[in-house]
This record gives structure tokens, C-alpha cells and sequence, in this order.
């Protein structure tokens, strides 16, 4: 008689699981896998069979081509040049406003909280046509200003601080205050080096939203030279659509994606953190 | 006990009787440092928000009430016959209708794929985080490099959606040119790009329900249905309330995709809202009609966004 132990029949049903699941997420991946390959294929061979899975044979021809006969690189600085200025900027001024909120008993301050809060209902498809007239109006249009600017100081940013900030031990900013120090000093030296791990959850995403920003971009900036990458890959479709350049637009893709999944992986923890603080 | 700055100023003010000039410049400084410091840290915030909030929204009603037109700059008021103009506007009630159905496909469908793989990567396994992350990592592509991946996935001679169709014996589909698929290839791609977000906040709400729950249903003999149906179900409500309000209000302002992969087409079929503001706005320069319709727009989610609002402000407490 063939039987199987109940422990058995548990390791058999959690291999069966793993099984499946994997080939579910192997299937979620073929996009990536299929195009990330193709890039790493040469032209030629994609036009042969275009449905390889693995990169077969390997060549860096369409990276070659991306990297010196296009835009792709410029538009790389540009976009890292705007992310990271938005991401400085906004947790700058977001921590200074929190701090106002959650420390200083300002007069008005019951009023002007709720109303910075209430800046989190308004979707800026509402005031991108207003802006755009205003940088128009200032003369900024392509250039990084415009990009950089509007999205400084976001409610939500500042809700987020607030709420940490007001979670910090009172003590230790009593005991800096004891020995004669002021309101800055201990924004500087007390709250914001205890912020760090905030500061941090609230950056990747101020990265990951300015990094993959696409309707901005697209209407503030016409000129190519200042163009991110987001949308600067729009453009190559132009030159680039047709299928005898199916690797190099992918490698010109990938190429876009690589800061935010490198992002990805070394923040991996923080993102699935900063999702739940959103809706707990 | 307390030397916190308020209370440093009380004691000085409460010490003086008459005073100079300077005492009395010292007296006001003290007795208003709270405020003035607080308006100075909140100064470069405020900068922010009224240039890019408060005057913005002011001015776009200003701009709605116009005929306002960039490349010949005319600028003439004409009160509020750009709204009047909307219901009439054949574009305006498609690309409506387009959102809606985008709306009405994506939205419940993210909530069920969102909530079964939350399901699935929920086991006490090793291994599980790979899963987890290979499912929330197409979440992190911009919108560009989504729409040119699945430009080609779903192009009819050489897309890979194409070599399995053909595999398979059938015909394959020319998704983004077929009035019919465009709609349903934009939702598939938008899915595949976001269901990380739900499957986390699942996740969460499912880590957060109390084991001793299952435990003890466990022991009065409940099924696996009946755990489901009356434990984790109604343990993930905050879940499903979040995510539904997300995703709704993510839905309308649907743009990006669209733009990159139909540009609209085939016919219009896949032109959303956004899409039609921008196009009417940027690409016919009519910024007063684009403004009135961007209102609609920010109206027409304004419910939605007050409980989003109330859901992430009352939440982390």
C-alpha cells in the first residue's frame, strides 16, 4: 500500500504552492525579462526571432548606440539633476514647516494646519494649466526651475513630519534649551538627526514621484537639451518606433529605469513602510 | 521645571515694570517669539503653497472665465460659457465615458488582484519577500517605460502577447488598434503597473488582524471559507475602503498610459479626461476651455479626495 505521512503530504502541498506561485510571478515578469533581454540582443537577431527570452547572443550594440547617438545620457543628468534638488528642497522645507507645527505654539496655528492639509484634496491636473502660465509669464519654462519647483512642499510631506515630529520625546529638547540653545539649534541637532529614518521614507517617494513625474515635464519643457528622461523617452518613439530599432529604444528604456529600481532595492523596506503609514 | 522658551518669556515680562525703548522692542520680542519664530520656519512652506496652491487655484477659475488662447494671446472674458460649452462638447461626454469605464475596470479588478496576491505572498514561508517584491517592483517604473514595454508586448506581428496567441493556434490581437481591446489593453497594462500598491496595503491590514481571531474560530470548527468570509474580510474593511478611494481617484486622473501607448486612439476610444484637457489646453491652445473642463475635473472628485483626505489625516495617530 502506498501512503504518504501527514508530514509528507505538508512538505508535497507547500512545494505545489511554491510552484505555482512562482510560475505566476515568472509570467508577471516575461514584460521585463522579454524587453531587458531584447535589449541586450543585436537588432539583427530580435528581427530573426523576436521571442527570445534570454539575452542569446549577447551584445551591447543597442546600449553602444543609445549611449552615443542620442539624447538618452543628457536627459539621465537632467532628471538626476531635478530629482534630487526636488527631494532636498522639499524635505527641507517640509521639516522646517513641520517643526513650526509640532513644537512652536504660533499664533494662528489652529488655523493654517488644517488649511496646509487641505492642499492634499486638490490634484494638480487642477493647477497645471494656471502654473504653466506662470512660468510662462516668469520665463521659466524649460528650465530646471520649473521642474523643480511646483512640487516643493507638499501637504502631505508636512503632515507626515508633524506627526513624527510630535512623537519625539520632549526631554531631550528641554535639557538643550536648559543649556541656552534655541528654537534652530535644536531643529538641527535634536529633531532632524532623529528624523533620519522619516526623512528617509518621505524621500524615496519625493525620488520616485519627481524621477517618474510625466504630464509637468511634458507641457513646461519643449526644448530637447532640457528634457528628463521620462519624457524624453516619448520623444525617441519618433525616431525610434519602428521594429528595426526595437533594442535600442528598450535599452534606451531600461536605461531610464535603472535609479529607480536600484532605488527599489536598496529601499525595499522603507517603501513597504511608507505605503502602510499612508493608510494606517 | 519647564525653561522652554514660552515660558522664559513669561518670566522676563512678569520682572519688568517701566521699560526703554529697547526693553519695550526686548518685551514685544518676547512675549510674540513663539509667533515669530513659528511664521519663520512655516515661511518657506507658506512660499511654496501659495505660489503653487492658493494663487493657482484662484487664477485657473480667473483663466475658466476666458477665452484664452496662447498662440494669438487673446484674452477675452466670456463669464461662463466655457462650462456652459462642456456638456455639448462631444469629446468632453467620451472622454468622460472612456474614464469611467477605465474607472469601472480597473478599479474592482486591482481590489481582487491586489487582495489575491496579498493572499497568496501572506504565508509564513521562506522566501515569501522575492515574491512580494517581484509583484511590487513594475510599480516603480515611470509611466514611459510601462507604456513602451507594453507597446511592444502587445505589438500584433512581433509582441511577445503575439508569439503565444500564435502557439496557441490563434490569431493574435491587434490590442491597441482594435476600438473594442484598446480600452481593455490600457486597464491589463495598468493593472500589471499598480497592483503592488493594493497588495501592500492588503498585506498590512491582513498582518494587522489579531492570529488569536483564526485560532479560535478554528477551534469552534469554522471552515477555511467561513475564516475568510468572517475574519479577514471584515478585518480588512479599512483596506478596501483605502484602496477603493486610491485607486478611483488615481483612475480618473488616468493619463500617462494613454499618452504614451494610443495617444487617444483608436477614434478616440481610449481618450481620457486628462488626456482631452491636455489636448484642448496644449495642443489647440485653448487654455480657458482646458481650465473650465480641469475644474469639472477637480469637482468631480472633490467627495472622493475629502475622504481620502479624512482617511490618511485620521490615520497615524
Amino acid at each position: 500500500m502506498f501512503t504518504i505521512s501527514p508530514k509528507r503530504l505538508r512538505q508535497l502541498k507547500k512545494f505545489i504552492y511554491l510552484m505555482v506561485l512562482s510560475l505566476i510571478a515568472a509570467v508577471w515578469m516575461v514584460p521585463v525579462l522579454w524587453t531587458v533581454s531584447n535589449s541586450f540582443r543585436p537588432e539583427a537577431a530580435i528581427r530573426r526571432d523576436s521571442a527570445a527570452l534570454l539575452p542569446v547572443p549577447f551584445s551591447l550594440e543597442n546600449w553602444q548606440a543609445m549611449v552615443s547617438s542620442s539624447m538618452v545620457p543628457r536627459w539621465f543628468i537632467n532628471s538626476i539633476v531635478v530629482s534630487f534638488s526636488r527631494v532636498a528642497l522639499d524635505l527641507l522645507v517640509c521639516s522646517l514647516a513641520a517643526f513650526a507645527f509640532a513644537r512652536i505654539p504660533f499664533k494662528g496655528r489652529e488655523i493654517v494646519f488644517p488649511l496646509v492639509l487641505a492642499g492634499m484634496m486638490v490634484p494638480y491636473q487642477a493647477t497645471f494649466i494656471p502654473i504653466y502660465l506662470m512660468m510662462a509669464k516668469l520665463n521659466w519654462l524649460n528650465t530646471y526651475l520649473a521642474l523643480i519647483l511646483p512640487a516643493v512642499g507638499g501637504p502631505f510631506g508636512v503632515f507626515l513630519l508633524t506627526q513624527f515630529f510630535k512623537g519625539i520625546p520632549r526631554e531631550l529638547e528641554e535639557a538643550a534649551y536648559l543649556d541656552g540653545a534655541g528654537r534652530w539649534t535644536v531643529f538641527w541637532q535634536i529633531i532632524m538627526p532623529l528624523s533620519v529614518p522619516v526623512l528617509t521614507t518621505l524621500g524615496i517617494f519625493a525620488f520616485l514621484g519627481a524621477w517618474n513625474d510625466f504630464l509637468w515635464p511634458l507641457i513646461s519643457v519643449t526644448n530637447r537639451e532640457m528634457l528628463p528622461i521620462t519624457v524624453g523617452l516619448q520623444y525617441l518613439t519618433t525616431s525610434w518606433g519602428d521594429f528595426k530599432h526595437y533594442g535600442k529604444i528598450m535599452a534606451a528604456a531600461w536605461a531610464g529605469a535603472i535609479p529607480v529600481v536600484i532605488f527599489f532595492f536598496f529601499f525595499q523596506r522603507q517603501i513597504v513602510r511608507g505605503i502602510v503609514i499612508g493608510q494606517r | 521645571m519647564s525653561t522652554t522658551p514660552e515660558f522664559r518669556a513669561q518670566q522676563w515680562s512678569a520682572g519688568t515694570k517701566s521699560a526703554t525703548i529697547g526693553q519695550r522692542w526686548e518685551r514685544f520680542w518676547l512675549r510674540n517669539r513663539d509667533t515669530i519664530q513659528g511664521y519663520l520656519f512655516l515661511s518657506p512652506q507658506l512660499l511654496f503653497y501659495i505660489a503653487f496652491l492658493v494663487i493657482p487655484i484662484f487664477y485657473g477659475a480667473w483663466i475658466a472665465l476666458h477665452r484664452w488662447d496662447v498662440v494669438g494671446t487673446t484674452r477675452v472674458f466670456v463669464g461662463l460659457s466655457n462650462f456652459q460649452r462642456i456638456p455639448s462638447d462631444e469629446n468632453f461626454v467620451s472622454s468622460l465615458k472612456n474614464t469611467l469605464i477605465f474607472t469601472l475596470g480597473a478599479g474592482p479588478m486591482s481590489i481582487l488582484i491586489g487582495l489575491l496576491v496579498a493572499l497568496a505572498v501572506n504565508k509564513p514561508y521562506r522566501g515569501m519577500g522575492l515574491y512580494r517584491t517581484l509583484f511590487y517592483l513594475p510599480s516603480v517604473l515611470s509611466v514611459t517605460v510601462v507604456g513602451l514595454v507594453w507597446l511592444k508586448v502587445y505589438n500584433p506581428e512581433y509582441g511577445i502577447l503575439a508569439h503565444v496567441f500564435r502557439s496557441l493556434g490563434l490569431t493574435p490581437l491587434r490590442w491597441l488598434m482594435e476600438p473594442s481591446l484598446a480600452m481593455p489593453a490600457i486597464v491589463i497594462t495598468s493593472l500589471w503597473w499598480g497592483v503592488g500598491f493594493p497588495m501592500l496595503v492588503f498585506l498590512a491590514g491582513l498582518q494587522d488582524i489579531p492570529q488569536e481571531l483564526y485560532e479560535a474560530a478554528k477551534l469552534d470548527g469554522a471552515g477555511t471559507w467561513a475564516l475568510f468570509r468572517h475574519i479577514t474580510i471584515p478585518g480588512l474593511q479599512r483596506a478596501f475602503l483605502f484602496i477603493f478611494v486610491m485607486t478611483t481617484l488615481g483612475s480618473f486622473q488616468v493619463f500617462g498610459q494613454v499618452y504614451v501607448m494610443t495617444g487617444g486612439g483608436p477614434g478616440g476610444y481610449t481618450r481620457t479626461l486628462v488626456m482631452h484637457v491636455y489636448e484642448t489646453s496644449f495642443k489647440y491652445w485653448q487654455l480657458g476651455y482646458g481650465s473650465a473642463m480641469a475644474y469639472v475635473l477637480f469637482f468631480l472628485m472633490f467627495g472622493l479626495s475629502l475622504i481620502q483626505l479624512r482617511l490618511m489625516t485620521s490615520s497615524v495617530e
